[in-house]
């Protein structure tokens, strides 16, 4: 049971809370009941109830709401695209990383027995070029020292497997041979050999960063 | 200002954490109004309110799935507003509260000074004299209406010390403003115990 000075003080201190309607239903009667007999809580009651209507009335500076929001919506649409972006690299990078690796690593390694049975099938038959000793070119030789290779290409010596073959597939491209002792490749189209895909192939090696030179072979430099 | 219905805020709340833009902008605008108020006592400065009204929405479009309804949508969306504005004032030490306090008067205000002047200035004067934790405090609770309970919950600090900063604000607009809204100064002549 409270006195009257810690009724006094209690009521006192919930002045705020009458005032903006927030304080508790069971308390509200005993509050009254003070201030029906207390002067002093009735006068600042009154004077809160003022600072309360002051500060409601109180002028602020004025902000476009629908400008703002514009702001906060062009925010949210560039990082949405941003995230689809980087969600879309995260998935091919998984892709590659994930399951595909290994299929990847057994397709290199097929094709490098491949590429070693036939050196040896060339090597063993007479009158070859390779058997010949005359199969040494330069990167700007005019002509391509195999049949269907369209492209040379020197990749960053750090560059995955992962990476490379990504770059390939996207290319349209696959091995032809290589690497060369200058750690040049030839490639030769996957799907189809004309002239526009060839371009465009050169177009994503070079826009690679993981790309030292690449140039199509028969070209003019 | 009256109070939000926290059942629509909550309905727009799902459709926020759903991702749906449209029920972000319906919620940005309800409450852009009662943000500003409320950060105007934090900063002066129009590019740190803008900066903070936008960095508090977009918390709430990054996080509304977290919202577990252990409060009012209201209150959850003011305390974002407050650790925002405290963020905003951390980085910019050299502006906001403190500049914007620093810009008025600290003395008290006399009857006679305040003899011509309108009320809104003198309520202006006396905010200013006042820690940025008492007058967010003083905002809460008689510009958006919130429960000392709530303004605890915004300002994340316990119950006692909204009742003190609360308490001390009062004592001090009082010996400030004597005149308030037409107070005569007999009114508080008495010394009104406490």
């Amino acid at each position: 049971m409270m006195n009257d000075t810690s009724v006094h003080r209690h009521t006192w201190d919930q002045i705020p809370w009458i005032v903006n309607g927030t304080v508790p239903d069971n308390e509200r009667e005993a509050l009254e009941a003070h201030l029906g007999g207390c002067a002093d809580c009735r006068a600042e009651l009154e004077f809160q109830r003022r600072l309360a209507a002051s500060l409601e009335a109180g002028s602020v500076c004025e902000i476009d709401s629908q400008q703002s929001w514009q702001q906060l919506r062009a925010r949210i649409d560039a990082t949405g695209r941003s995230e689809r972006a980087r969600n879309g690299q995260r998935r091919s990078r998984g892709a590659l990383s994930g399951r595909w690796i290994p299929w990847l690593v057994a397709a290199m390694v097929v094709q490098a027995i491949g590429l070693g049975v036939l050196g040896t099938v060339l090597w063993s038959k007479p009158g070859t070029a390779v058997a010949a000793g005359t199969s040494y070119r330069t990167l700007s030789a005019q002509e391509p020292a195999a049949g269907s290779a369209t492209l040379r290409v020197v990749f960053a010596s750090d560059m995955s497997v992962g990476n490379m073959q990504a770059l390939l597939t996207a290319a349209g491209l696959q091995v032809q041979s290589g690497p060369s002792s200058a750690g040049v490749w030839s490639l030769e189209p996957a799907r189809d050999s004309n002239r526009s895909a060839t371009q465009s192939a050169l177009r994503e090696l070079r826009d690679s960063p993981e790309v030292r030179f690449a140039e199509v072979i028969g070209a003019s430099p | 200002m009256p109070a939000r219905d926290d059942r629509l805020d909550r309905e727009l709340l799902r459709s926020v954490a759903n991702g749906d833009a449209r029920a972000l902008e319906h919620l940005y605008l309800e409450y852009h109004r009662r943000l500003l108020q409320f950060l105007s006592r934090l900063s002066s400065r129009r590019e740190a309110l803008e900066e903070a009204i936008n960095d508090t929405f977009w918390i709430v479009w990054q996080k509304a799935s977290e919202f577990r309804g252990g409060s009012r949508v209201s209150t959850w969306i003011m305390g974002i507003a407050w650790r925002c504005a405290m963020k905003a004032l951390r980085r910019n030490s050299d502006s906001s509260a403190e500049a914007f306090a620093n810009s008025m008067p600290v003395e008290a205000v006399s009857s006679e000074s305040l003899a011509g002047e309108e009320r809104g200035e003198w309520l202006e004067r006396g905010l200013a004299t006042l820690p940025m934790e008492q007058r967010a405090t003083l905002e809460l609770a008689y510009y958006v209406g919130h429960s000392c309970e709530e303004i605890a919950i915004i300002m994340a600090c316990p119950v006692n010390t909204v009742k003190a900063r609360m308490f001390q604000a009062r004592i001090k607009l009082r010996n400030l403003l004597p005149k308030l809204g037409g107070f005569q100064d007999s009114m508080f002549s008495s010394g009104g115990q406490l």
